[in-house]
C-alpha cells in the first residue's frame, strides 16, 4: 500500500516536474505572443501551411524593421488537424498561457466556431483568415474574420448586376445547402431592391447531374442575367447543358467559382461568366503586388486566396498590436476595431461597422480559358 | 413542353438503361445487388481512361468498359453469391453493399475524390453533332443513348426467349437445384448473367460519363438506386417493363421541376413509384414476366 501511494506520488511529481519545465523561461517582457490555430496535417493541410507561411512571413518583416515598441512578436504554431475537438484544446492552451495575447485562426467555421467561447471567455481576441460562416462572429464580440460573408458577397454581386451592368429580369440557380441558400438569399434581396425582377429561384440538391429541366424552364422566361450560387462542378455541368441547348446569357458567380477546376471541367462553356473574388494573383492593387513579391520571394511560388487571407490578418494583428498601449488581451479587441481602411492584399478592411470586413472585391471573369480581371 | 418531353425521356433513358441491368440479374438469381450502380461508375472510368490515354472512340470506350465490367460482374457474382447460395438473401445482400462501398473507395485511391472531365480538346472529337426540331436541339448522343436502350432490351429479350442459352437462363432461374440435376452448369449461368447485366451497366457508365463528362466515385449511387426502382416498378422480372419505367420516371421527374419543384424532383420521382406499386403491388408488368416465378 505504502509503496504504491510513493509510487504515485513520484509520478505526479515527475509529471508537475515537466510542466513546470514546459512553461516558458524567456523573460516575457521582450516578445508578444501570437497563438495560430491551423490544420497542419490532414486533408486540410495546404491550406493550415499557406498560414503559417503568411503569418511567420508577416511577424519575421515586422520583427526585422524593429518589432513592436521594440518587443519581438513570437508566434506559437499548434496544429488543429482540422477537427473541432482539436480546436478547443488548442484554444485551451493558449488561454491558459498568460504571455498569449492574441490569436489567428482556425481555417474552417466548424472549427473557429467550436472554440470561439473558449477565447471569448477569456476575452481574447480569435481572428479567423477564412471563417465564411454567417454566425461565426456572433459567437462573441472578440470574434474576426478577413474574408467577406454572403451576406457582404451577395449584395455585392447584385450591385455589380443591376446597377453597373444595368440587368433587370434575374433567374438564380442554388446548391440547396447552408451555405447555397445564404448566397441566394442575400444576393436576391439587395437585386429585388435595386428594382430587378427575380423570375425565378431554382434550388438544386447535391451532387444532382441533370440541369436540362431548370435550365429548359429558366432559357424560356428569357432572363438577362443568371446567378449561379454553386460549386464548379455543378457550374460546369448547368453551363455545358445550357450550351448543349442554345442557351446564351451572361452568368455571374460568387468566388466559389473561382478555381482553375472551373475552366478545367467548364471548358467553352465557362467562358465570359462574372465572379467576385477576394484575391487574385495579378490583381493590379499594391498592396496585392507586395504580397505577392513578398511570398514568392519567400517561398519560391505563387500563393493563393487562403495564404493572401492569412497575410491579411497577420497584418491586421501586427498593426493593431503598433497601436501604442496595447499590451494586454482585453486592449487588442478595441485596437482592431479602431483600425480604419487597413489595405490589405485582399482588399480596404474595417471592423468599425462590425466583425464581417466590408471589402470592395475584385471583378474577375474567364477570357480564352484564363482567369483575368474584368474590364468592362 | 416538347423539350421537357426530351428532357425527360434522355434522363429516363439512363434509369432505364441501368434498370435492365438489374431486371437481367434479378430475373435470373432471384437476388438483389447493391452493386451495379458502382459497376457502371467504373465502366464510366474505364471509358474516361480509355479516350484520355488512347483515342476518342466510343467504340474503344464501350469494348473496353465491357471487358472490364463482365470480368467484375463475374467476381461480384462469385464474392456475394457463389459462396453464400444457401445462405439467407439477406447475407448476399449485404455483400453487394460492401462491394459497393469498396469500390467507391478504391475509386477514391486511384482517381481521387474530385470530379474529373475527358478535356475538351479530345471531347470535341466525340462530338457527333446535333439537329434541330421545333426549336429544341437534340445531340445524335441523346437518339444513341435512347437507341442504345432499346436495341439492348430487343437483344436481351431474343436471348432469354429464343436462344438456348435463354433457355438454361430460364431453367435455372425456375429452379437451379432442378436444373442442375439436368446437367446444367449452373455456376456458369449464373456468372454469365451476371455478366451480362453487368456489361448494361458498363456501357451505360460510357454513354452518360461521356453525355454528361463528369466523372466521380460515387456517380453511380443515386443513379444506381432510381435505376433498381425503376426495375422494381416495371415487376422486377420484365424487361420492357424496367424501360417503361424507368424512361416514366425520368420524365416525372422533369414535369416536377417544370411545375415548380426542382429541388423536389427525387422526392416526386420516388413518391410517384410507390403510388404505381400501391396501385400494382406487381409493378407495371407484374402480370407478364420474362421468367416464370418459382413455386415457392
Amino acid at each position: 500500500m505504502f509503496k504504491r501511494l510513493v509510487l504515485c506520488s513520484s509520478f505526479l511529481f515527475l509529471a508537475l516536474l515537466l510542466v513546470v519545465s514546459a512553461t516558458p523561461s524567456a523573460n516575457a517582457a521582450d516578445t508578444i505572443k501570437i497563438g495560430l490555430s491551423a490544420p497542419l496535417t490532414g486533408d486540410w493541410a495546404e491550406y493550415g501551411n499557406d498560414f503559417k507561411r503568411s503569418v511567420t512571413m508577416v511577424f519575421d518583416a515586422a520583427n526585422k524593421a524593429g518589432g513592436i515598441d521594440g518587443k519581438q512578436l513570437e508566434l506559437v504554431i499548434l496544429d488543429s488537424r482540422g477537427d473541432p475537438k482539436e480546436s478547443v484544446l488548442i484554444a485551451e492552451k493558449f488561454v491558459a498561457n498568460p504571455d498569449i495575447i492574441a490569436e489567428i485562426g482556425d481555417f474552417s467555421s466548424s472549427s473557429c466556431m467550436a472554440a470561439a467561447p473558449v477565447y471569448e471567455k477569456a476575452n481574447m481576441v480569435q481572428l479567423s483568415p477564412t471563417s465564411s460562416h454567417m454566425d461565426f462572429t456572433k459567437k462573441g464580440k472578440n470574434m474576426f474574420r478577413v474574408v467577406t460573408t454572403q451576406g457582404i458577397e451577395g449584395p455585392f454581386n447584385a450591385r455589380w448586376a443591376v446597377k453597373d451592368l444595368g440587368k433587370k429580369r434575374i433567374a438564380t440557380v442554388y446548391i440547396n445547402n447552408d451555405w447555397g441558400v445564404d448566397a441566394n438569399k442575400y444576393f436576391v434581396e439587395e437585386a429585388e431592391k435595386l428594382g430587378a425582377e427575380i423570375l425565378t429561384q431554382e434550388a438544386f440538391v447535391p451532387g444532382e447531374k441533370d440541369f436540362t429541366a431548370i435550365l429548359t424552364k429558366i432559357k424560356r422566361l428569357k432572363p438577362d442575367l443568371v446567378y449561379l450560387p454553386a460549386f464548379y462542378a455543378d457550374a460546369a455541368a448547368i453551363l455545358n447543358q445550357a450550351k448543349r441547348m442554345h442557351f446564351k446569357t451572361t452568368v455571374m458567380a460568387p468566388g466559389s467559382l473561382f478555381s482553375e477546376k472551373t475552366i478545367e471541367l467548364g471548358g467553352q462553356a465557362v467562358e465570359g461568366i462574372l465572379v467576385a473574388a477576394n484575391y487574385f494573383s495579378t490583381d493590379p492593387r499594391p498592396a496585392a503586388q507586395a504580397f505577392n513579391k513578398a511570398y514568392q520571394a519567400a517561398y519560391g511560388k505563387k500563393p493563393n486566396m487562403f495564404a493572401a487571407l492569412a497575410y491579411d490578418a497577420a497584418g491586421l494583428m501586427v498593426a493593431a498590436l503598433k497601436v501604442p498601449g496595447v499590451d494586454s488581451r482585453a486592449k487588442v479587441r478595441p485596437a482592431l476595431e479602431g483600425l480604419k481602411g487597413y489595405n490589405g492584399a485582399t482588399g480596404s478592411i474595417s471592423y468599425a461597422n462590425g466583425h464581417d470586413p466590408q471589402k470592395e472585391l475584385l471583378k474577375i471573369t474567364i477570357k480564352d480559358g484564363k482567369w483575368v480581371v474584368y474590364n468592362r | 413542353m416538347f423539350e421537357q418531353l426530351i428532357n425527360g425521356l434522355t434522363q429516363g433513358s439512363v434509369y432505364a438503361l441501368l434498370a435492365l441491368g438489374f431486371t437481367l440479374i434479378f430475373g435470373t438469381l432471384r437476388m438483389v445487388t447493391f452493386a451495379h450502380g458502382e459497376i457502371y461508375m467504373i465502366g464510366a472510368y474505364v471509358g474516361f481512361e480509355m479516350i484520355r490515354l488512347f483515342a476518342p472512340s466510343f467504340v474503344l470506350a464501350i469494348m473496353a468498359a465491357l471487358v472490364i465490367t463482365a470480368i467484375l460482374g463475374v467476381v461480384v457474382e462469385i464474392l456475394a453469391f457463389h459462396f453464400l447460395r444457401d445462405a439467407p438473401h439477406v447475407t448476399s445482400l449485404l455483400v453487394t453493399i460492401g462491394i459497393s462501398i469498396l469500390l467507391i473507395n478504391l475509386t477514391q485511391l486511384i482517381w481521387g475524390p474530385e470530379t474529373k472531365s475527358i478535356p475538351y480538346a479530345l471531347l470535341d472529337k466525340l462530338d457527333y453533332g446535333e439537329f434541330e426540331v421545333w426549336g429544341v436541339y437534340i445531340t445524335y448522343l441523346q437518339i444513341a443513348v435512347l437507341t442504345v436502350t432499346v436495341l439492348l432490351m430487343a437483344f436481351l429479350y431474343l436471348l432469354i426467349n429464343r436462344t438456348k442459352l435463354g433457355m438454361v437462363i430460364r431453367a435455372t432461374a425456375q429452379d437451379y437445384e432442378a436444373a442442375y440435376a439436368m446437367g446444367v452448369n449452373v455456376n456458369v449461368v449464373f456468372s454469365t448473367a451476371f455478366a451480362i447485366g453487368s456489361m448494361l451497366g458498363g456501357v451505360a457508365g460510357v454513354l452518360i460519363g461521356v453525355y454528361y463528362n463528369l466523372f466521380y466515385p460515387t456517380m453511380g449511387q443515386l443513379y444506381g438506386l432510381k435505376a433498381f426502382s425503376a426495375s422494381v416498378v416495371g415487376g422486377l422480372m420484365s424487361l420492357p417493363g424496367s424501360v417503361v419505367a424507368g424512361l416514366l420516371i425520368g420524365v416525372v421527374e422533369t414535369f416536377a421541376v417544370e411545375l415548380g419543384a426542382s429541388s423536389m424532383r427525387h422526392m416526386v420521382s420516388f413518391l410517384f413509384m410507390i403510388l404505381i406499386l400501391l396501385i400494382r403491388p406487381g409493378g407495371l408488368f407484374g402480370g407478364r414476366e420474362l421468367i416464370q416465378a418459382r413455386g415457392d
